[in-house]
C-alpha cells in the first residue's frame, strides 16, 4: 500500500517546480514540459466525472450500454452513416459538453466562441 | 512550430557560410564577405538562414531558405520546390504584393543545393504579439485592409504565368484531410459530425485562382506603424478557391486569443472584404469563408493528429510533439462554434 506521495501530490510538486525553475536554459522545452504534467493532473482530476457523464449521454442517445469508448465509437460511426443526426439538440449538447470538457483539461486558458453549457442551461 | 535550434559550429553552418561568402558578390552589388549567419528555424528539412553581405556598399541583410538534409519527420510533403516557390515570389512581387525580394535562385553550381536568397525583411512573424502587444496597436486597424489588398493582388495573379500547381477545390481537400484523420485516428464524434457539416455546404467550384495557401497571422511579416511588410511561406501555394485564403485566416487558432476580431486577431471580415473589394477582388459570400474556415480548422485539427504520430512512432522524441496532440481539443470546439453559429 503505497501512503504517500501520491501520484497528484508528485505531479504538483514536479509541475511547480519546473514553472518556477530561475534557469533560462532550454526555456521554452520547460515550458512545454510543464504544460505536458499540467495537463496530466487536470486530466486526473477531472476526466473521471466528465467520462462518466459522457457515457450517461451517449447511452440515452444510442439506447444502449457500453463503456465510453465503445460508445464513442458507435457515436461516431452513426454520424458517419446517418443515423445519428448531429443536429439534434441532445446529440449537439452531448459533442458540446464533452469538447469543452476535454478543452478544459488540455487547454484550459484557450479563448473561443462555443457558448458553454452553462449558459445554455440559463 | 519547431524551436529554434542552435547550429553546432562543425556542421551545415559552416558549410553554408563558405557557400554564401563565394557568392558574396553576385548577392550584393560590391559584396566582399557573408557575416552573421544564423539559423532562424529549425524542425523540418526546410532551412532558414539570417545572413549580411558585407562589402563596399555597405551591409545587406539577407535571408537564405535552404531544402537541407534530415531533420525532424515532414508534417506537410505537399510543399513545393524552392524554385517553383522563387517564381512564385517574383510573380507576386511584380503583382504589388508585399514579398521579400528575390535576390537569387540558387543554380546547382552554387553548392546550396535546393535553395534561394531573399532580401531581409524587417518586422515581427510572431501571431501573438501582431495580436495583443500594445507595441502594435498602431498597424492593428490598418493590417486587415492590408491582407485584403495583399489578398486581391495574389488572386488577380494569372496562373498561366506560372509553373503548374496542383489544383485543389473544396471537394478535393475535403476528401484529401478526411482520409488522413481516418488514417490517423480512431473515429471521433466532432470529427466525423464537422465532416458531415461541411458536405452539405460545399460550394460550387469556381475558376482556379493563385492562393497563397498558408495566409494566416503568423506568416505575415508586421511592422508595428507601417503594419504588412511581406507576405511569406509561399510553400503551401496551389490553385484552387480564393476563398480558402480568407476562410484560413479566420480560423480562430491564428486569432490568439484575441476572438473577437475573427481575421487573425487583428481585423473584422467586412474590413478584409471591403478592402479585397477596393483592391479589385470579387468578394466571396461570408458564407464560401465560413465553409473554408471549417475546411481550416478541420486540416489543423489533422495536422495535430500527424504530429503527434510523429511522435507516437518514434520519428520524433520530443515533448512538444507530444503536446501538440492535445491541441485536438481546441480545432474540435471552434468546429462545433462553426457548427453552432450556423444553427
Amino acid at each position: 500500500m503505497i501512503e504517500g506521495p501520491r501520484k497528484d501530490e508528485l505531479l504538483e510538486a514536479t509541475l511547480a517546480w519546473l514553472e518556477g525553475a530561475q534557469t533560462s536554459a532550454d526555456g521554452f522545452h520547460r515550458k512545454v514540459a510543464a504544460n505536458a504534467l499540467g495537463i496530466v493532473s487536470r486530466e486526473l482530476a477531472q476526466w473521471p466525472d466528465a467520462e462518466a457523464a459522457a457515457v450517461a449521454r451517449m447511452q440515452a442517445i444510442l439506447g444502449r450500454d457500453g463503456d465510453y469508448a465503445m460508445l464513442n465509437t458507435a457515436l461516431a460511426e452513426g454520424l458517419r452513416d446517418g443515423s445519428v443526426n448531429g443536429d439534434e439538440p441532445a446529440v449537439f449538447d452531448h459533442l458540446r459538453r464533452t469538447a469543452l470538457d476535454a478543452l478544459a483539461i488540455d487547454q484550459p486558458r484557450y479563448r473561443h466562441e462555443l457558448t458553454s453549457a452553462k449558459d445554455i442551461q440559463s | 512550430m519547431s524551436a529554434s535550434q542552435p547550429a553546432s559550429a562543425s556542421d551545415p553552418a559552416e558549410f553554408v557560410l563558405a557557400r554564401l561568402d563565394a557568392l558574396a558578390s553576385a548577392l550584393a552589388p560590391g559584396g566582399v564577405h557573408a557575416k552573421g549567419l544564423r539559423r532562424l528555424t529549425g524542425g523540418a528539412s526546410l532551412e532558414t538562414w539570417a545572413f549580411d553581405i558585407e562589402g563596399e556598399g555597405g551591409s545587406r541583410p539577407l535571408i537564405l531558405r535552404r531544402r537541407g538534409g534530415g531533420g525532424e519527420a515532414e508534417v506537410f510533403e505537399t510543399s513545393l520546390p524552392l524554385p517553383v516557390e522563387a517564381r512564385l515570389l517574383r510573380a507576386a512581387e511584380e503583382g504589388g504584393v508585399p514579398v521579400a525580394r528575390l535576390v537569387r535562385d540558387c543554380a546547382e553550381a552554387d553548392g546550396l543545393g535546393e535553395a534561394y536568397v531573399v532580401e531581409r525583411v524587417s518586422g515581427e512573424t510572431l501571431g501573438r504579439r501582431i495580436a495583443a502587444d500594445p507595441a502594435f496597436a498602431p498597424a492593428r486597424p490598418i493590417l486587415g485592409r492590408q491582407c485584403g489588398e495583399a489578398l486581391a493582388r495574389i488572386h488577380a495573379i494569372d496562373p498561366a504565368g506560372l509553373p503548374p500547381l496542383e489544383v485543389q477545390d473544396g471537394r478535393a481537400v475535403l476528401d484529401r484531410y478526411a482520409d488522413i484523420y481516418r488514417k490517423s485516428s480512431g473515429p471521433r464524434p466532432v470529427m466525423e459530425a464537422a465532416l458531415k457539416w461541411m458536405e452539405a455546404r460545399l460550394p460550387t467550384p469556381v475558376q482556379p485562382h493563385l492562393v497563397h495557401g498558408d495566409f494566416r497571422n503568423g506568416n505575415l511579416m508586421v511592422d508595428p506603424e507601417d503594419g504588412l511588410t511581406a507576405v511569406l511561406d509561399w510553400e503551401l501555394a496551389h490553385l484552387g478557391d480564393p476563398a480558402e485564403d480568407m476562410g484560413w485566416l479566420c480560423v480562430n487558432s491564428w486569432r490568439f486569443g484575441v476572438t473577437h476580431h475573427v481575421v487573425g486577431g487583428f481585423a473584422d471580415l467586412e474590413a478584409l472584404l471591403d478592402a479585397y473589394r477596393d483592391a479589385g477582388g470579387e468578394p466571396p459570400s461570408v458564407e464560401r469563408v465560413r465553409f473554408w474556415q471549417a475546411v481550416g480548422t478541420f486540416k489543423w485539427a489533422v495536422v495535430t493528429m500527424m504530429m503527434y504520430r510523429t511522435f507516437a512512432s518514434g520519428a520524433s522524441r520530443s515533448v512538444e510533439r507530444a503536446v501538440i496532440g492535445r491541441r485536438l481539443s481546441e480545432c474540435e470546439v471552434d468546429l462545433l462554434a462553426l457548427m453552432e453559429a450556423s444553427r
